[in-house]
């Protein structure tokens, strides 16, 4: 298995959100995500490589590099319109239901030397009712370089 | 030769697999978990305990005792005709189907296909003057598989032909 490094997988990640219809990234990193305008929020996704840990089964060879779980998170934003909430609120939920089915179907780039597995979602509305903040966790099963 | 001040761990570790042609086949194991054991008795042969009335009368050496051993390594494929992988080598398929068994010859005589496997502990990397092996000679060997993340094989050994430390 060849290693994939932080940056990569990040950028994979990045890449397989952009083919969806309306999704756009942020240009500030994942934690820097609220600085962005609200007239350009909606569907507006970061991606974050949050933690990584190394497998203790592992003898962490030079060739073969160091087997990680790593968490990478997606958050983005969907705005919920002011008439029939609940509609916006359910193509809000349709959205992550579509940002998971994408990023766990096994294809290349994204899968090539990863295992990715989706672990949570979460979501919030804002107080204002205006958006709702969807955040998606997988965890990644990948060797990072180290020689 | 100082005595080495350094404990190894598993990262120092290394396994390689041993056939029995004239210049051996060899396989280091890669993707692996770092849990190489053997067990060994100190003098090789059962006990056979003779009692006087619930005392001690006299301890005799009976059978020899075999060494047995696992370790465990990442599943990546079950075989491979070209290349071939850990399975391959101690069933004596796929890419390592011409490997010749270290049991053929010499005593004891083992009708199974076995392998000699040579654990390295790196010396040199930390200091000492040179790295340390156990190498284990005619060792029959089996398989166990277990799905998870990572899937995972264990290596398991039974060494007949003893073990010689350097």
């Amino acid at each position: 298995m060849a290693t994939v490094d932080y940056s990569t997988l990040r950028q994979r990640f990045s890449s397989t959100i952009s083919t969806l219809t309306g999704f756009e990234e942020s240009r500030n990193p994942y934690d820097g995500q609220g600085r962005s305008p609200n007239t350009i929020a909606h569907q507006m996704y970061s991606v974050g490589i949050r933690a990584s840990s190394a497998q203790d089964a592992d003898r962490q060879r030079k060739s073969d590099g160091v087997m990680v779980s790593t968490e990478v998170t997606v958050r983005y934003y969907y705005r919920i319109k002011p008439k029939d909430q609940l509609d916006s609120y359910d193509d809000g939920m349709d959205s992550a239901n579509l940002v998971i089915k994408t990023l766990t179907n096994r294809s290349a780039p994204l899968h090539t030397d990863t295992q990715v597995r989706f672990s949570s979602m979460a979501n919030e509305l804002t107080d204002s009712g205006e958006w709702l903040t969807v955040i998606l966790t997988f965890t990644v099963t990948h060797q990072i370089n180290i020689s | 030769m100082a005595y080495s001040t350094v404990p190894k761990t598993k990262r120092d570790g290394k396994i390689t697999l041993k056939d029995g042609t004239g210049t051996p086949v060899t396989l280091e194991v890669a993707y692996e978990d770092g849990n190489f054991s053997f067990s060994q008795q100190a003098q090789n042969y059962s006990q056979l305990v003779i009692m006087d009335r619930g005392d001690f009368a006299a301890i005799r050496k009976q059978d020899q005792q075999t060494i047995t051993g696992s370790f465990a390594f990442h599943f990546r494929q079950f075989t491979d005709a070209g290349t071939g992988d850990v399975r391959d080598f101690i069933t004596k398929s796929g890419g390592y189907s011409s490997n010749i068994s270290t049991g053929s010859t010499g005593t004891p005589y083992i009708e199974f296909y076995c392998i000699d496997i040579v654990y390295t502990a790196e010396g040199t990397d930390v200091g000492d003057a040179k790295d340390h092996t156990a190498t284990l000679s005619k060792c029959v060997c089996s398989l166990d598989f277990s799905e998870g993340d990572p899937s995972a094989f264990t290596l398991n050994f039974t060494c007949y032909g003893g073990v010689v430390m350097a």
